[in-house]
């Protein structure tokens, strides 16, 4: 009986916190994606010659985000019947945009006006019970181009 | 080449789906599956495991007899305890119509405080010292005796035992194999609550049998709501345990119960208390 108290308390515990804080976390990123517009992120190798040569550096941003109970038991519900975890895919958006937007943030305090070759590097941190995904981290990188004073600017 | 990040719409990336309700959708029909298995598993133990000769449960327990129940030093008070039990079990079960050559029923007293007896495998019968004092008179022990040898006659421990096992087997498959981490606790509870209530189903019925065997030695089935109405005013100020979570149904609808049955055969409910010789 306890047990059962125990779980359901959790799952509501889950529900309720885990929906305000990612409604907070989604409008945190929101409004510092409209701020930080520039570097522009481009996944391209290779970026174009330039005349003169702009500096390079590597920049990245890496973040840990946890699921909460009741998207967990969710999942492993889902896990069952197959199908879209969609309690996941929240959970990996925003790990992924605010990765970018930390590397962004680097990049623009180099001033930096371009950041190319981004790459993301998703891993799981710690496992729940039984190996279900307890969090998970988000590891943006690539490579700053700072350009010298008179340097191309972005169109 | 001119480079851009342009805007990218909110919920490409997302699915924009209630999650009270796949919970719901998906939690029920879990449930529903669980409890269609353990009903099969369950209607399975019933039938099969009876089948099971009482004669190889007992030759099971034999083997281990001297670990498993100590047998009192000869010339003791337990010894005598244990003589006196075995002695008004066996009227009991003489005198019933539910007696049967095959099954022998043995009693082991166990010398210790607490308010317990139980039916084992192998047509054992334990009833603790602690569970004796509390006894007003001999027709409530003997209520206590043959509660315990209807669940032997019914063959309720192998049942119990082989549903448990087969239910607990399903349900670790269940979270074992698919890694359910976060729902093992709920399934141990689901089936939990499965086999309670499949264990008050049997003590109802070995409170029923336990009524009649005691009318016929007693010419009354006294024994049965007297020691009832005193456990259930014993418990007044401590909650008795959700009827969904106990292992026995609640003592009122066990006496309610037992006067109905009494009542629809004409059997009267008259008080006939007979002392028993070790009332301390």
């Amino acid at each position: 009986m306890v047990d059962l108290i125990v779980f359901l308390t959790l799952l509501a515990l889950g529900f309720g916190v885990g929906r305000y804080n990612e409604a907070r976390h989604y409008r945190s990123i929101l409004r510092r994606e409209a701020l930080y517009k520039t570097p522009l992120v481009i996944p391209e190798k290779t970026p174009p010659p330039t005349v003169p040569t702009p500096k390079t550096h590597l920049v990245s941003g890496s973040v840990v985000i946890s699921v909460d109970y009741f998207k967990q038991v969710l999942a492993a519900l889902r896990g069952i019947f197959r199908g879209r975890i969609t309690s996941y895919e929240s959970l990996l958006d925003r790990a992924r945009r605010k990765a970018i937007l930390r590397m962004r943030e680097r990049a623009h305090g180099m001033g930096a006006n371009m950041i190319f070759n981004v790459k993301l590097e998703t891993t799981s941190i710690s496992k729940g019970s039984k190996g279900n995904t307890g969090s998970i981290e988000v590891y943006a990188y690539g490579t700053a181009l700072i350009p010298p004073r008179d340097a191309m600017q972005p169109s | 080449m001119p480079y851009s990040n342009p805007e990218i719409p909110e919920g490409i990336n997302t699915t924009d789906t209630n999650p009270l309700r796949e919970f719901a959708v998906l939690a029920g029909t879990t449930l529903a599956i669980i409890l269609t298995v353990i009903a099969v598993v369950a209607f399975l133990a019933e039938r099969l495991a009876p089948l099971v000769p009482l004669g190889f449960e007992q030759s099971l327990t034999r083997q281990h007899e001297d670990q498993l129940f100590a047998a009192p030093a000869a010339g003791s008070v337990d010894a005598a305890k244990t003589l006196y039990l075995q002695t008004l079990a066996d009227d009991l079960l003489a005198q019933s119509q539910h007696a049967d050559d095959d099954i022998r029923v043995t009693i082991h007293f166990a010398p210790a405080a607490v308010d317990n007896a139980f039916a084992a495998i192998g047509g054992h019968v334990i009833i603790y010292d602690g569970l004796l004092r509390r006894m007003a008179d001999e027709p409530s022990l003997a209520f206590v005796l043959v509660h315990e040898i209807a669940h032997v006659q019914y063959r309720d421990p192998i049942v119990s035992a082989t549903r448990a096992l087969s239910i607990f087997a399903v349900l670790k498959l269940v979270s074992g194999t698919l890694d359910i981490g976060a729902l093992e606790q709920a399934l141990g509870v689901s089936g939990q609550a499965a086999l309670l209530a499949y264990s008050r189903e049997q003590e109802s019925r070995s409170d029923l049998v336990a009524t009649e065997m005691l009318y016929a030695h007693y010419g009354t089935a006294y024994g049965a709501t007297h020691l009832l109405k005193a456990l259930k005013q014993s418990t007044v100020g401590d909650a008795e345990p959700a009827t969904f979570f106990a292992t026995h149904p609640l003592h009122a609808n066990r006496i309610s119960d037992i006067e109905t049955y009494a009542l629809e055969r004409g059997w009267q409910l008259v008080d006939k208390a007979i002392p028993i010789p070790f009332d301390e």
